[in-house]
């Protein structure tokens, strides 16, 4: 394909991806000082009003928030078109979903299940109006190659997650469960993490794993079939009510996902500069924590009711919950957010010198943005707080110390984050008065 | 005569290839041009070429790498009589 003289605006304002990146921390250390609250009882059951809170907490009001706020920067960057609407969607999108999120949280924890008829409409508009943009930019001819093949798949696991929630939120409020479909929750999950989670971590790391840390590029044959194998087994669990189907499904599921993470670690080893790298470190922890959910998922599966007691049978799916959330979807964000606001900064401080090119030799370095030691102390409170909710789940102690783990490492990134937008504030300043 | 200068950004990490790339289309008078080898489409660095009023032609042909080749208007038929666009 030849291109020429492209004329886009393929750069969306910095602040559009910064205020979701700055609002996200401090969800996750909500969702810590929850567990907090409820410690003792948090672990007792994947039903309990405050795990139900912090999982919520967490997949919407952390990842989602930040997974959101980066397609409106990603997207562009790696297709060339800006998503529709600009702006005003970003806003609208990022201030109903943070509404949402804290209404649907505070129906869990109170049970105050009166409070969906609120949070309900606001999470649907803000997730109709996110996908109608992204949808409308996704259905046409656009570039980007494996990602964007990747993203379409995790798009529409999004939207199917969205009406499953609903549907499912419906129910808690006290009308019958619209669907018709058994086993809602698990399914919903199902498309949540390993659906809208896992392939839009698959579509971004077909760009980021080689293109930050130089490895080779994914075979496109492997990057396009496991999009593939992901959503066609998740849509044979959704519309077929079948053990075996059921069963295949999960085989099709986890080997996808340690195909996946085992395939990308192995990129990871073949980087061309083996340099110490945060970022690196966090992606394996992660890919590492999804492949062990997954063979923990396969093993409870087929095997629980024979070798774990009745007691571990509860706790596993809490277990797998952990592994999934904090260690595979809250790790790859942690250590891609290291990277990508300094990245991110940099362009948009380089664009503004474009009327005085003299200024770029003063901009801070992607180095001074997110220095190395806060990303290496960031690693180091993300890998102790995920140890200690394991165990706090396995042991039923610790899990006060667990969220203050988990509340720190939140913390932490929370004031690196707003320490990195605040220096390309005053550097935007200081270039915009030269 | 036109005078190419080549970077092979496709094994430098970012913010690299888009530092050199304008290190060099900074410097560059008429008559030189940029051939520039990435492993993907630098969005981000053409708007950089309209503020300096250079035009730029992408070939994507191979799956892993794409070509850039930045230029000034006034070479343009200069660069296709040599074959280079």
């Amino acid at each position: 394909m030849r291109m020429k003289g492209l004329t886009l605006d393929t750069i969306p304002p910095i602040h559009l991806p910064f205020r979701f990146f700055n609002t996200a921390p401090w969800m996750g250390m909500l969702a810590a000082l929850v567990l907090l609250s409820g410690a003792e009882r948090a672990f007792s059951t994947q039903w309990s009003p405050e795990l139900l809170g912090i999982t919520h907490l967490l997949t919407l009001g952390f990842m989602t928030m930040v997974m959101l706020g980066a397609m409106f920067q990603l997207v562009p960057v790696i297709s060339g078109r800006m998503i529709p609407g600009g702006t005003i969607v970003a806003t609208l999108v990022h201030l109903l979903l943070l509404a949402g999120v804290l209404l649907l949280v505070a129906g869990f924890y109170w049970q105050a299940y009166w409070l969906f008829a609120w949070a309900l409409p606001v999470l649907l508009v803000a997730f109709i109006t996110f996908l109608g943009a992204l949808g409308s930019l996704l259905l046409r001819r656009i570039g980007g190659g494996d990602s964007i093949y990747c993203i379409r798949f995790s798009a529409l696991s999004l939207l199917i997650t969205v009406v499953l929630g609903a549907a499912r939120s419906a129910n808690f409020a006290g009308f019958p469960e619209p669907l018709g479909l058994a086993n809602i929750t698990n399914i919903h999950l199902a498309w949540g993490l390993l659906g809208w989670v896992l392939l839009l971590v698959m579509g971004v790391s077909y760009q980021v794993i080689p293109m930050f840390h130089v490895t080779p590029s994914y075979p496109t044959a492997l990057a396009r079939t496991l999009p593939a194998v992901v959503f066609l087994s998740l849509l044979l669990l959704t519309l077929i009510d079948n053990t075996v189907v059921q069963a295949l499904v999960v085989v099709a599921l986890c080997t996808a996902a340690i195909v996946y993470a085992s395939y990308t670690i192995g990129l990871l080893n073949k980087r061309k500069r083996k340099i110490p790298d945060i970022t690196a470190r966090f992606w394996r922890l992660s890919l590492i924590c999804l492949m062990a959910s997954t063979l923990l998922l396969a093993g409870f599966y087929f095997a629980g009711h024979l070798f774990l007691s009745a007691e571990l049978q509860q706790r596993a799916p809490i277990i797998i919950g952990i592994l999934m959330i904090y260690g595979f979807a809250g790790s790859v964000i942690m250590g891609m957010l290291q990277k990508i606001v300094p990245f991110l900064s940099y362009l948009h401080l380089q664009r503004r010198c474009m009327t005085n090119f003299e200024l770029l030799k003063t901009l801070p370095h992607m180095g001074e943005i997110i220095s190395e030691p806060r990303s290496r102390w960031q690693f180091r409170l993300h890998l102790s707080a995920l140890l200690l909710l394991l165990t706090a789940t396995m042991t039923g102690i610790f899990a006060p110390a667990a969220a203050l783990l988990m509340a720190a490492d939140f913390a932490w990134l929370g004031f690196t984050l707003a320490s990195a937008t605040r220096l390309y504030r005053t550097t935007a300043a200081r270039v915009a008065a030269s | 005569m036109l005078v190419e200068t080549t970077l092979d950004a496709r094994e430098m990490a970012p913010p690299e290839p888009f530092d050199k790339a304008t290190a060099i289309l900074r410097q560059m008078q008429p008559g030189h041009y940029l051939r520039m080898l990435h492993r993907r489409v630098p969005y981000p660095l053409f708007e950089f070429c309209r503020a300096l009023s250079l035009t730029y032609s992408v070939n994507e042909e191979a799956t892993t790498a794409c070509e850039v080749i930045i230029y000034f208007p006034a070479d343009e038929q200069a660069l296709r009589q040599g074959g280079v666009l």
